[in-house]
């Protein structure tokens, strides 16, 4: 009997086990950005698409973040608890769930969420920033559980200009055009850079406007008769009001340029950006040369000569 | 240049420099401003037979040289307009050499000075004569007022360039666009919205992704650290670039209660904080801290396993970058790698906190 009851207790510890295992979070939302240029007293609904690619149901909670900076490569400064009572402008629409209100997305299944911009006429005109937030929501831990409960929370830029103009004016300005630091020297206003090895040059672009500008624009190498001799075009990107953004190409945020050897004398480089609402220009000269051949070359003519002396010196002792 | 160099190699120092360089005059195209600078066929006999044979042909590839490329010897010629172009700064030598020692001057005894004085005015051996002139030749290549015009994204092809002009506009950056408009019509509407960049597909979404929901540190031992791993991959999709941040609730502490094991300080020589991790090797230190490894991370932070970083704290902190990439791929992995450890007198019970990760997009 004791061992028909101990099978059977051991049968049912067997079966009767809950399975333990860490589920994983994984969401997307899509658009990533958006800018919104409206007029007050206007209302305009933009769609976004959320989708629970975790392989379990998540319950989330949407929530909207505002900002009004951020760094150098364009990176929100986001606080979670941060608020404003301009967010009242921005509501979901009623198939949407709505905000800090927890809602249940299934495994796999995608959501549309109606944002709605509604601008009173009484808004003032200039620019505002928020993130709109999709997080996993933190679920009350077990007593018996030890360790860290870990949530993912994934957001969308919202760039709003209120304006009665299509363009809003931005005071954009190129500051800070210069070679990779540590590869030029500079005396007086010439940076004099070696022209084997490619060179890169970064760039800051500051707004100091009060509304959103672009970075639409061209880097270009030229001779002193401006004729180019490279030129790559700046990659559009947003420069929010009172911030400043590192320019770039699509592919890196330094402009790189490999001169030929035969490039040698004072080339001018220029940032010119020309985007709908700002108009900037600046310029450097650099004198490019051959140092590392120059340096190269002097050692080995120092090394020849040497060689020379050593075997003259050997032949004048051998004659006597 | 190169010819002398070569000729030099080949033991022809005595007879052939004198008849390496000629110019051919009034047998080009009247674009032609400058005389072209050629090997000379003048005196044949006195050059190797491969470029002798070479001296002969070429009277007959002059005509064609303004738009054909051609190589002399193995070296390839640039871009027509360059082919046509000779720098003052090149041709000035080769005009006193030629001015000096005749086109073709016939060598013999009455010459050897000369011919020394000026080849060789330092009577160096004609080994290390060779080598200075062959690093001279590389040092200093010739001028070219012609230059292609170029760049990574593309190439301009022509032989009439007009850009940079200050009428000129400018180009069209090239396969960028400006962000594309989905609603248009500001002046009807009131209102224009801007959702993407017409570069990157609009399509794809940007996804983030966490390995476990939770991390479990088991039973804590005084002096024997608990490890645990999560995975944060994100996928940038239709965004530039992005951050990850994090931000921790609060210590681990016993639910409902005031007791902690508080955020890591690392090692007791070398502190950590929020934005600068430290070495934590020290087991008799207690605390929560986090490693990182992998794709977009402060590599010079984090320079190996050993070093780590206290979470952030809700209330006290703003949340730290974690993850972040400008221009990222279209997907990254990074490993997070927790530690805790408790110390000899530490309250039993279970410690739980919740860690946030917020993944936003670049503007």
């Amino acid at each position: 009997m004791k061992k028909i009851l101990a099978l059977l207790l051991t049968l049912t510890f067997f079966t009767n086990t809950v399975p333990v295992w860490s589920a994983n979070i994984s969401l997307s939302q899509t658009p990533s950005l958006i800018r919104i240029i409206i007029k007050p007293g206007k209302t305009v609904t933009q769609n976004f698409s959320l989708t629970n690619l975790s392989d379990s149901d998540k319950v989330l909670n949407l929530r909207l973040v505002p900002f009004t900076i951020a760094d150098e490569l364009g990176n929100p400064n986001i606080d979670p608890r941060a608020t404003s009572t301009w967010l009242d402008f921005l509501t979901l629409d009623s198939r949407s769930p709505q905000f800090d209100q927890p809602f249940t997305l299934k495994a796999g299944q995608s959501i549309n969420l109606g944002l709605i911009l509604n601008v009173p006429l009484t808004a003032r005109l200039g620019d505002y920033y928020a993130a709109f937030l999709a997080a996993s929501y933190a679920n009350t831990l077990n007593r018996s559980f030890q360790g860290s409960n870990i949530s993912a929370t994934l957001g969308s830029n919202l760039l709003i200009s209120i304006s009665t103009k299509e363009d809003p004016p931005a005071i954009l300005k190129v500051t800070d055009l210069l070679p990779q630091h540590g590869k030029y020297i500079k005396l007086g206003g010439l940076y004099f850079l070696d022209n084997i090895t490619p060179l890169y040059f970064t760039a800051l672009a500051r707004n100091e406007g009060e509304f959103t500008a672009t970075t639409k624009g061209v880097f270009k190498i030229a001779r002193g008769d401006k004729t180019p001799l490279d030129m790559q075009s700046v990659l559009p990107q947003y420069v929010i009001s009172k911030s400043t953004r590192l320019l770039g190409t699509l592919s890196d945020t330094k402009f790189r340029f490999s001169p030929r050897l035969k490039m040698i004398g004072k080339y001018s480089v220029n940032l010119d950006i020309r985007s709908e609402n700002a108009n900037t220009s600046t310029q450097i000269d650099i004198i490019l040369f051959p140092a590392k051949a120059l340096l190269g070359t002097l050692a080995t003519a120092l090394i020849v000569l040497l060689t020379l002396k050593v075997i003259g010196t050997r032949k004048t002792k051998s004659v006597s | 240049m190169y010819m002398l160099s070569f000729l030099i190699n080949r033991r022809n120092l005595r007879t052939a420099p004198h008849c390496l360089l000629g110019v051919l005059q009034n047998k080009l195209p009247e674009s032609f401003s400058q005389p072209l600078l050629l090997p000379t066929s003048y005196c044949p006999a006195r050059l190797p037979l491969p470029l002798r044979e070479m001296s002969r042909s070429l009277p007959d590839r002059i005509n064609s040289v303004y738009k054909e490329s051609i190589s002399f010897f193995g070296l390839s010629q640039p871009s027509p307009a360059q082919k046509t172009t000779i720098s003052t700064f090149a041709r000035a030598p080769y005009h006193t050499l030629s001015k000096t020692i005749g086109l073709c001057p016939k060598f013999t005894s009455q010459y050897p000075k000369t011919y020394h004085s000026l080849i060789n005015p330092l009577h160096l051996h004609p080994i290390s004569l060779s080598l200075i002139l062959i690093i001279f030749t590389l040092a200093f290549p010739t001028f070219s007022r012609a230059e292609p015009l170029s760049s990574p994204s593309y190439n301009i092809d022509t032989n009439k360039v007009e850009l940079g002009g200050g009428q000129t506009p400018l180009p069209s950056p090239g396969t960028i666009s400006a962000p594309s408009t989905e609603e248009g019509g500001f002046t009807s509407s009131g209102f224009l919205i801007k959702t993407s960049y017409e570069h990157i597909s609009p399509s794809t979404p940007f996804i983030f992704t966490i390995s476990d929901s939770d991390v479990r540190f088991g039973n804590l031992v005084p002096g024997t650290p608990s490890i645990a791993t999560i995975t944060l991959t994100v996928n940038v999709g239709s965004a530039l670039g992005y951050s990850v941040k994090t931000i921790a609730d609060h210590a681990l502490k016993i639910a409902d209660g005031n007791i902690s094991i508080p955020n890591t300080t690392c090692d007791l020589k070398t502190p950590c904080t929020i934005k600068d991790a430290a070495p934590w090797k020290d087991n008799t230190r207690p605390g929560l801290g986090y490693n990182l490894a992998g794709d977009d991370i402060d590599r010079t932070d984090f320079s190996s396993n050993i070093f780590f970083r206290p979470f952030p704290l809700q209330g006290i902190d703003s949340p730290v970058i974690i993850m972040m990439n400008p221009r990222a791929l279209a997907k990254t992995n990074s490993t997070v790698t927790f530690k805790a450890n408790i110390s000899g007198s530490q309250a039993a019970g279970n410690y739980q906190n919740n860690i946030q990760y917020i993944a936003i997009p670049s503007l």
